[in-house]
């Protein structure tokens, strides 16, 4: 079946479990237990039973629960995420000011990893057994055995509280104005730096590891004998024949695991003070902000469906016996 | 040099290729000498493991790690092949020397289309315009009969089925008119009517390709119908060879015999098949002395001891067994 | 070893070995050994496991000995002093308890789990097979860490045991979807095939055939998600949404990091143990599935 087709029954699969995850989102949401106006009037609070009714009411909490959750699933459909109920904010306007960062931050850790995984995983493959396969393995094992954050806690400890080279914490120095656009830049860079390479360093890790065994096993096929045989250079047997064929699970692994790096950049965001979108669904979990969990998931949620999406496409592109399902 | 008649086109001399592993060295062809003339289609037989695929395979110097050719000669066009640099090997691989693979469909690039894949030795080898190189495609696949050729070269390996993989196959492999053409085990993978098919296109592109055939199998009746003389292998070695009728009527060697016998035969009855006794040796520490001798019927003591030569009882067929040398 | 009488080709009886299943173990142990890094592995995992049983014993101050705080490293205090005075290294050996306790549980639970719905998925097949499956989808697809997050913060009480079963529960979509497509894929093998010709019931083959393979792949995919359940519960314990009175790993890196800048060996040391840990299972656990031959389908 042709591209347009393969993207358009994607399409329509991600409908209904979109439809899918808003309810798990709700039911796990709804079925805490607790009330959901205690965390309104915060703990210790005590609230008469009239005025705890009338909230509850206000709130469209006396409902029964299908009913609530198709006035929020109304709701949601129209942009309308709701209300927090600690700072009675917008629940959209938060976190269209915090997406930003988590993204950033993401796509950097990201591509820069993929980036040195698949450079330095092709070479430990065709040198396989040498002392740079054994030592880049090596590494790589322990890279993916640490845990992220306690890298980024090393990682501050060492360059930024002891070198100083680097800030600790935030996005950009806070109070600074700068003389050009790139100076800005700069700065945020220099902030960012260290967040990334946390990321970046299991990241890469495992990336590394999917792309040497793929390549391993792609070496060993029929078709690079062919190639071979045919006189082609071993450069373009190895990047043009075998490469093609290795990143097929490289690709599949990079799309469905934007789960995992939020995971990780969350803590990161934590630790480094960055104002994204991980480090609000922390403080809001903290504070059993309903209606602003629900709103985060279902940003986050949206996300990834985008990211799996974007993954499907590529392998499709990349893979021509998928098309074919 | 330029080669006459009496020429042959390639010149095996004494070939050893040896696998180096833990257990130890693998002597897969140990002093292997084999002549193909200009036109010729010589068959080379020989059970599982017998080496005749890495003769094949030294030819081209496809052999590697763990595997190295350790000595002897393959004289082509007046050269040594052994003695060329790799550059030098890469303008006779797919040019002047080609050679199809016992799996099609995974000799196949699965990423890549089939008229793509063609191209590429196209290109390669020959010095065509672009929009020469489209039509030659066309042109060759029309020529091993894929119907439709034009459209059909737009798909991929998986489209094609068994038999149309490797017509594919065979159409790259003579797309830059090879002198020297090497079909191993070409119709082993495929069922017997394709077989049947793959052999008639063999038959007829000799004619049109003038170019000589080395044909490897372990089935006589698929080697009897394409060549003219038949080389018979047995653990690393030579043990027989003859032109085609020579074989049947009058072998030799007790091994030839054998095989000739284990052949069931559609007019003789028999209770039982014919089956040669024993296992195929290990090729670590094959047998001492003459390496058929522990399952020959007329071994004597002497077999064990002294390894026969080849020798040339008859003009045109050689032996290697103490009964004749 | 195993052996059965069987007619030859002559007619004649024939004793049959058939290796049992304490040769196969052997085999796979003696792939194993090979791998100087498996052995590694296991070594590292056999140490923890160690430490973490014997801390009572083994520890050179007990729990409740305080001494100067903020102290670096020295003769009396290896790993040095937290911010009140306890012994870091007696802090990280009885932290090992509570992390890889709670590693090897979740992945007790998660293989419970996952076995249960992957069989009957695989059994019923049918419309049973497909709600399962599209929700095992969805649950796989949303960040495991916001899942646990979101579930753990609505929990009044944080004790370890919940978390270990709130990771548990979360993680059945993984677990699940692989006994499923292995069961599939086993149930339609030659071999079972021709078991079932020959009159072997349901209960039989799964029991027999089918079971020990899936467990094989299991047992490799659980010693990797053993690490990765250590490394989630420190990262919520860290976060917060941990509980603070298990003093795990987690929970020593959390009350350490205000204090970082002054005592760096107070986050040190835990993080390393976490690291070492980790890579003890890892390391196993691609040696078994060299080891056991297994290649995961998804």
């Amino acid at each position: 079946m042709p591209m347009r087709d393969y993207v358009i029954r994607r399409l329509l699969i991600i409908i209904p479990t979109f439809f899918l995850i808003t309810l798990i989102i709700f039911t796990l949401i709804h079925f805490a237990p607790g009330d959901p106006t205690d965390a309104m009037v915060g703990k210790g609070g005590k609230l008469p039973p009239e005025l705890r009714e009338q909230i509850r009411v206000e709130y469209g909490l006396n409902q029964p629960l299908p009913v609530q959750y198709l006035i929020w699933l109304n709701k949601l459909l129209h942009g309308d995420l709701g209300y927090s109920y600690i700072t009675s904010g917008s629940v959209l306007n938060m976190i269209a000011v915090r997406i930003q960062l988590t993204v950033e931050l993401q796509l950097m850790a990201e591509s820069l990893s993929i980036l040195i995984a698949v450079v330095l995983g092709v070479i430990a493959a065709v040198k396989h057994h040498s002392i740079y396969d054994a030592s880049c393995s090596v590494a790589a094992l322990v890279g993916y055995s640490t845990p992220d954050f306690w890298l980024a806690l090393i990682l501050l400890l060492v360059f930024s509280f002891w070198l100083k080279w680097f800030p600790s914490s935030s996005s950009i120095t806070p109070g600074l104005t700068f003389s050009t656009p790139f100076h800005a830049l700069f700065d945020h860079f220099k902030h960012m730096l260290l967040p990334t390479l946390a990321l970046v360093a299991v990241w890469t890790a495992y990336l590394f590891r999917l792309v040497r065994s793929a390549m391993l096993e792609v070496l060993t096929q029929d078709y690079i004998t062919t190639a071979r045989s045919k006189g082609l250079k071993e450069r373009v047997v190895i990047y043009k024949h075998a490469l093609r064929n290795a990143l097929l699970p490289v690709v599949t692994y990079v799309g469905y695991s934007i789960g995992l790096l939020f995971t990780g950049a969350a803590v990161i965001e934590e630790i480094f003070a960055l104002p994204g979108l991980g480090q609000l669904m922390v403080e809001r979990s903290q504070g059993r902000d309903y209606p602003a969990l629900m709103g985060i998931s279902i940003a986050i949620a949206i996300m990834v469906l985008i990211a799996n999406l974007c993954a499907d496409i590529a392998y499709a592109v990349v893979d021509p016996r998928i098309r074919y399902d | 040099m330029e080669s006459t008649k009496n020429e042959p086109v390639l010149k095996i001399d004494d070939l050893r290729t040896y696998f180096f592993l833990a257990e130890g060295v693998v002597k897969a062809v140990d002093r292997v000498s084999v002549k193909i003339n200009e036109t010729e289609a010589l068959g080379l037989v020989g059970e599982s493991g017998c080496g005749k695929s890495t003769v094949a395979h030294s030819i081209l110097r496809l052999i590697r790690e763990p595997g190295r050719i350790v000595g002897g000669k393959v004289w082509f066009e007046g050269e040594d092949l052994l003695r060329k640099s790799e550059a030098e090997m890469r303008k006779i691989r797919g040019g002047r020397i080609a050679m199809v693979f016992q799996n099609p469909t995974s000799s196949l690039n699965p990423v890549f289309t089939i008229g793509s894949q063609i191209a590429e030795a196209i290109k390669l080898h020959q010095n065509v315009q672009k929009h020469e190189v489209k039509e030659k495609v066309v042109d060759i696949l029309d020529k091993v009969g894929i119907p439709s050729p034009s459209e059909r070269m737009k798909d991929y390996p998986h489209e094609f089925s068994g038999g149309m993989c490797q017509r594919a196959m065979i159409a790259m492999a003579l797309s830059c008119n090879p002198k020297l053409f090497i079909a191993d085990e070409p119709t082993t993978n495929l069922d017997v009517t394709i077989q049947a098919q793959i052999l008639d296109l063999m038959r007829i592109l000799r004619k049109e390709f003038s170019a000589s055939i080395l044909l490897i199998g372990h089935d006589f009746g698929v080697i009897s119908e394409i060549c003219d003389r038949i080389v018979v292998m047995y653990s690393g070695k030579v043990v027989e060879s003859a032109d085609l009728g020579t074989i049947f009527k009058d072998a030799k060697h007790p091994y030839t015999k054998a095989l000739l016998e284990s052949i069931p035969r559609i007019n003789i009855e028999t209770e039982r098949l014919h089956v040669i006794p024993g296992d195929v040796p290990e090729l670590i520490k094959p047998p001492s002395g003459c390496r058929f001798h522990p399952r020959c019927e007329q071994a004597t003591e002497v077999c064990s001891k002294k390894e026969p030569p080849l020798v040339e009882i008859k003009q045109g067929h050689e032996v290697a067994c103490l009964l004749y040398g | 070893m195993n052996s059965r009488l069987r007619k030859n080709s002559e007619g004649k009886n024939e004793k049959v070995h058939r290796p049992s299943r304490a040769t196969r173990l052997f085999v796979v142990w003696r792939k194993l050994k090979k791998s100087k890094l498996a052995i590694a592995g296991f070594g590292i995992v056999l140490f923890m496991s160690m430490v973490a049983l014997l801390s009572p014993v083994i520890s050179p101050y007990s729990l409740d000995w305080i001494g100067s705080s903020r102290m670096p490293p020295s003769m009396e205090n290896i790993f040095g002093t937290d911010n009140l005075g306890r012994d870091m290294l007696t802090l990280v050996m009885y932290g090992a308890r509570i992390s890889v306790y709670v590693g090897i549980a979740t992945v007790l639970v998660e293989i419970a789990i996952g076995l249960s719905i992957g069989m009957v998925a695989g059994y019923f097949g049918g419309i049973i097979d497909e709600i399962l499956m599209r929700i095992a989808d969805v649950v796989f697809t949303l960040p495991m860490l916001m899942m646990v997050l979101l579930a753990i913060s609505m929990f009044e009480v944080r004790s370890i045991n919940t978390i270990i079963l709130v990771m548990a529960v979360l993680e059945w979509p993984f677990m699940s979807r692989v006994v499923r497509s292995e069961y599939l894929s086993l149930r339609e093998a030659t071999y079972v095939e021709a078991a079932r010709s020959m009159g072997a019931s349901n209960l039989r083959i799964i029991v027999r055939h089918i079971l020990p393979n899936i467990l094989s792949v299991m047992i490799v995919l659980a010693t990797m998600d053993i690490p990765w359940f250590i490394l989630l519960e420190a990262t919520i314990t860290f976060l917060g949404f941990g509980d603070p009175m298990s003093s795990s790993w987690g929970v020593l890196l959390e009350r350490g990091f205000p204090h970082m800048s002054t005592s760096w060996w107070i986050i040190t040391f835990p993080g390393l143990a976490l690291l070492i840990t980790s890579l003890g299972f890892n390391l196993l656990g691609d040696g078994l599935r060299d080891a056991l031959d297994i290649k995961v389908r998804e």
